[in-house]
């Protein structure tokens, strides 16, 4: 009986916890597994890549040839972006103007993809408040939009991917030419499309996303790069989402919608940037 | 003072389980997430005395819940189903073997997975042809998280003496054996 009773109350402590700390058993579980997880992908990345590199073929001496031509390149890049970027900011005082996300990159490694179930389109990363990381913070790789933190605990945040369904994005087209103007729209994630083909929701299936409210009047080209418009405030403007596949007019024949293809390979990150807006106790 | 080995049993277990639920991905050969905490928390309906059944059962919905960013008590709740038609139809059949317990895994991988999307739905509908695809691969899932929740939980209830090794045909233990 004794026994039984320390279990009835580790039941209603869980119980309770569940009812009454719900996020507090979410960062805590996040916490727990954290040291474990950063462990697999440091052995992943380091001791996996170490093996896989001594029973491959690559040339490891040409492609390091090759990068380092890179670098160069890149540092060449890089100096003229300052001096554009000390014009830019000479040119916002003089307009007295705020840039919509004044941010600092953050490199954050993926820890898991989709959760302990994979109903959502997200990723876990190894970045937290710590880190200065918080909830909205975009997340972007070079090829273009991840989505945004939607969680934070100390270590670690959730990302909601682009592609979940409820993931809405401010976005406009790359017009060519003069006299069209800028073509605005929110992006929705995939998932439900009422009037299309049904689909489940799958981790690995890139379903198209569905930009809304486009102009009717503006029928734009397949292929057409879909960027951000700065105005939701999360992202900054001119990063690229995906590009156009097919537009049509909204049933209700008021405003038309188009199918984008995400530019990301969403099912194959290990590394992604974090547009961290705030600065935690380890942030450098 | 008697420690009650089923606590740290349990606790190991669970958090064995969460830890390669979380971490093994789900790919396009296996689209469904490996449910290794039910298999786990099938165990204990099983095999542990009734609060702790019921208690590991609550640990493993919760932690499912919390980590998966599921609503409150979904995978809880369910389980809590679960555990009342297990330990009913363990006075018919089942128990705690291996073989019993992936087929019992198998079959409530396939239940969770229904009941989870029509908790969380998005609109899309559930019953479409592709949802026999992934039931099957939530099926297979299953057998996996099944044998590893009973050979897993039943090497740590060894370990710690909860459970006591088959006894050889002659009625001695082989460790009691003095060779």
């Amino acid at each position: 009986m004794k026994q039984a009773k320390l279990w009835i109350w580790l039941l209603v402590l869980t119980l309770g916890a569940l009812v009454f700390w719900r996020a507090g058993v979410c960062g805590f579980s996040r916490e727990a597994l954290y040291p474990y997880e950063k462990a697999k992908v440091w052995a992943e990345r380091t001791v996996w890549v170490r093996v896989n590199a001594l029973f491959s073929r690559v040339d490891h001496a040409s492609r390091n040839a090759m990068l380092e031509r890179d670098v160069a390149r890149l540092q060449i890049a890089f100096a003229e972006v300052e001096a554009l970027e000390a014009e830019v900011a000479r040119l916002r005082a003089l307009l007295d103007f705020t840039p919509p996300v004044d941010s600092r990159w953050l490199v954050a490694p993926v820890l898991s993809r989709g959760g302990t179930l994979a109903v959502w389109q997200s990723l876990r990363l190894a970045k937290g408040t710590l880190h200065g990381v918080r909830k909205g913070d975009p997340v972007v790789v070079p090829d273009g939009v991840v989505g945004r933190v939607t969680e934070v605990s100390p270590h670690t945040c959730e990302v909601m991917l682009v592609t979940d369904p409820n993931s809405r994005v401010a976005c406009e087209l790359e017009t060519p030419g003069e006299g069209i103007g800028v073509v605005r729209g929110i992006l929705y994630g995939g998932g439900a499309v009422p009037a299309a083909q049904p689909q489940l929701t799958l981790l690995y299936v890139v379903e198209p996303l569905r930009l809304r409210y486009l102009a009717r009047e503006f029928e734009p080209a397949p292929r057409t790069r879909v960027v951000t418009s700065g105005l939701g405030q999360t992202f900054p403007r001119g990063l690229t989402v995906g590009y156009l596949l097919e537009s049509r007019l909204e049933p209700n024949g008021l405003s038309r919608v188009a199918q984008v293809m995400p530019s990301v390979d969403l099912a194959a990150l290990d590394e992604v940037f974090v547009l961290s807006t705030g600065r935690g106790a380890h942030a450098r | 003072m008697r420690v009650d080995m089923h606590l740290p049993t349990s606790v190991f277990c669970v958090f064995s389980a969460a830890l390669l639920q979380d971490m093994v991905p789900v790919t396009e050969t296996l689209p469904a997430k490996i449910v290794f905490l039910t298999g786990v928390a099938l165990y204990a309906m099983l095999a542990k005395p009734l609060w702790v059944a019921l208690t590991v059962t609550v640990w493993a919905g919760g932690l499912t819940d919390a980590l998966g960013g599921l609503p409150l008590l979904c995978t809880s709740g369910f389980l809590l189903v679960v555990f009342g038609a297990v330990r009913l139809l363990q006075r018919v059949f089942l128990e705690a073997t291996l073989v019993q317990g992936m087929l019992l895994t198998a079959c409530v991988a396939v239940c969770q997975w229904v009941w989870t999307r029509l908790f969380v739905s998005t609109g899309a509908p559930v019953f479409v042809w592709q949802t026999a695809m992934v039931l099957g691969y939530a099926a297979l899932g299953g057998l996996v998280a099944g044998f590893f929740g009973f050979a897993l939980c039943g090497w740590a209830d060894r370990m710690a003496g909860i459970v006591k090794p088959a006894k050889e045909g002659h009625g001695i233990l082989w460790a009691e054996t003095n060779r």
